[in-house]
């Protein structure tokens, strides 16, 4: 049963809990490209009609076409390469975290943390040349890298929020925000 | 106080027909004094039990024949293992119904107890093994009294029920469900146990392994060794241990002859003498290999001078990638991928509730509203249920291994973290059977010769 969702243009935020939350506690980032997709394949369409109608009416080669179809498959390929539908994380208080990632074809990719090797779950802002965002991570014990909870999605920070609190409560970890006064 | 406590039931148990109580035996793993796993490998019916002794009459002889077959498990086991938790009797399964109800009816009285056995704690003036007698559970049945007596005494145990499928609401058949424990002369009664059920690990089929990832060194000389590898070790090490069982119970009860021993000390004798023989044939091929190569790269360099200044260090690297190259493992992980897992991960079957919840009620409509949601936890801690999940292993394919090699070298990994991806941990259970080695040996020798 759906508790509790946030959607902007690009991802839905859902909070699962057809659990008991002191059990399970189920949160879902899915991956909205319905309006995009049909905008790529307009464009690809249009693409491919216009190298027909070139190569039909204006007598152009035929390998104008191939290439049509080559670029067509390249933009398809570009804009929706990302297979991935949607990633969940699993709290499980009694266990542990477990990130899963589902993809379009079925195929699921799971990690499982126990609960003791959590340290701490941290937001994160990320700046770069071009672009600033969040990023949600884990610091385990005994390990020298984070661990992404959202490795290939990139929700906003009011999604990213309501898994850090869940994260935290489950960790016994403070909600405190760390500013760097340097 | 209040422990965390989880239960985990090997899944073979769960199709078992047995009708009347059994003894559950495996390990008590609480690495923090806030946590108790309950890791059951198998059970013993006391039927059988009693039917491997024709001649000890005694209930003394009985438990001390017991208690040598315990010993004998426990001091087969791994050392890692030994040092945190040791193989012992773990309790009672109960699965006659009859039983169960008049259970159910004294889970009240078992509440009262565990507060005056909490009072009477504090006080100071508490005698366990009267504690243990005065346990209501012994006073309901026939068959149950009987089998008391290989948990009379203890400080430690645990009793065990089954609910019947229409009891539970995840669809299992024999759900257990842990009834109550006695640790350390107090008995509590803990309702929201979560039960995980695993697969028995077996010899070169699978096993279970708690990924880490590339951890370097430095960290890993301060790492407090965390409990799950030791729940994991012990779940690894429950088909070994029922087998050791079994041998001790056939030796303790019939007393077998010296031969027995002398034709497993013989067993392995032979199986060594395989893997040795074996070794050195792959030796052989290793150097007729090498020798090969060495003659045709210094064909090359009397050629072209120009490839004589290229050749030793190609020479050294392949000849380096040659030996490195665990042929033998590489195969088998091809083939049977479930021998080589990188990981573990839990899927949720399903919650199961008590019978002392209060039922809830149906919501149909979508909340949208967080505080609604908040409100709706707060309710649903009040009911008492607890999750029942089970354990899987994940399997790396060749793409995720390829790309974690590149991964680790890309971020300056050293070399010996790649071969941790092929190969699997030097322990016992996971030793090559010599049957294997030759079979993988000869595939892949008729592979080199094409």
């Amino acid at each position: 049963m759906v508790i509790f969702s946030i959607s902007n243009a690009r991802y839905t935020y859902v909070h699962d809990q057809k659990y008991p939350s002191k059990d399970v506690d189920i949160h879902h980032i899915v991956s909205r490209r319905s309006n995009a997709k049909y905008l790529v394949y307009a464009t690809a369409l249009l693409v491919l009609a216009c190298a027909l109608y070139l190569y039909v009416l204006k007598g152009k080669s035929i390998s104008f076409v191939y290439y049509s179809l080559l670029f067509d498959i390249f933009l398809v390929k570009l804009l929706l390469g990302k297979p991935v539908k949607k990633e969940s994380v699993v709290i499980m208080p009694a266990f542990g975290v477990q990130l899963e990632t589902h993809y379009v074809s079925g195929k699921v990719i799971r990690y499982f943390v126990p609960i003791d090797n959590i340290l701490k779950p941290v937001l994160i802002e990320c700046v770069t040349p071009v672009t600033c965002y969040w990023t949600l991570s884990l610091i385990i014990r005994g390990e020298s890298e984070m661990v992404l909870v959202f490795k290939n999605l990139r929700p906003p920070v009011k999604m990213l929020v309501h898994v850090w609190k869940a994260l935290c409560a489950a960790t016994d970890s403070k909600e405190e925000t760390c500013t760097h006064a340097e | 106080m209040r422990r965390h406590c989880r239960l985990w039931w090997p899944k073979q148990l769960l199709s078992n027909k047995e009708s009347s109580s059994s003894i559950l035996l495996g390990w008590f793993v609480t690495c923090s004094p806030s946590s108790l796993d309950i890791i059951a490998a198998f059970t013993c019916s006391e039927v059988l039990l009693s039917s491997y002794s024709p001649g000890i009459q005694m209930v003394s002889g009985m438990i001390q024949c017991n208690e040598g077959i315990i010993y004998g498990t426990w001091g087969s086991m791994p050392s890692v293992l030994e040092d945190k938790s040791k193989f012992s009797v773990l309790g009672l399964c109960v699965t006659d119904p009859t039983t169960s109800n008049g259970l159910m009816n004294g889970k009240e009285d078992d509440k009262k107890k565990f507060s005056e056995y909490g009072n009477a704690l504090q006080e100071g003036g508490t005698d366990r093994k009267n504690n243990s007698r005065s346990c209501r559970c012994f006073q309901l049945d026939g068959s149950l009294r009987k089998s008391s007596q290989y948990v009379l005494g203890r400080s430690n145990w645990v009793l065990v029920m089954f609910d019947s499928p229409e009891q539970n609401d995840v669809g299992i058949h024999r759900l257990p469900k842990l009834h109550h424990i006695h640790w350390n002369g107090l008995t509590m009664s803990q309702y929201d146990v979560p039960v995980i059920i695993y697969e028995t690990p077996s010899y070169g089929a699978h096993h279970f392994l708690l990924c880490h990832l590339g951890s370097n060194e430095q960290a890993k000389t301060s790492i407090k060794n965390p409990k799950w590898d030791t729940i994991i070790l012990a779940i690894n090490c429950t088909a070994a241990a029922k087998r050791i069982f079994e041998t001790h119970l056939a030796l303790c009860c019939h007393g077998a002859p010296v031969f027995q021993i002398l034709g497993f000390d013989l067993h392995h004798a032979l199986a060594t003498l395989h893997i040795s023989t074996l070794h050195w044939f792959i030796s052989l091929v290793y150097s007729s290999q090498i020798q090969a190569l060495a003659a045709f790269w210094r064909l090359f360099s009397i050629v072209d001078t120009t490839i004589n200044l290229v050749c030793p260090l190609i020479e050294v690297t392949t000849i380096s990638v040659i030996h490195v190259t665990p042929y033998t493992k590489i195969f088998l992980w091809l083939v049977r991928p479930g021998r080589f897992p990188s990981g573990i991960w839990l899927e949720i079957i399903g919650c199961q509730s008590n019978s002392t919840a209060s039922p809830s009620a149906d919501f149909t409509d979508e909340i949208t509203s967080y505080k609604e949601s908040l409100h709706l936890k707060d309710f649903n801690r009040e009911k008492s249920s607890s999750l029942v999940s089970a354990l899987h292993s994940n399997y790396l394919s060749i793409g995720s291994s390829i790309s974690t090699v590149a991964h680790g070298i890309l971020i300056g990994q050293r070399m010996s973290s790649m071969r941790s991806i092929l190969l699997p941990s030097p322990m016992p259970w996971t030793s090559m059977h010599y049957k294997e080695s030759i079979g993988a040996f000869v595939m892949i020798h008729l592979l080199n010769a094409l």
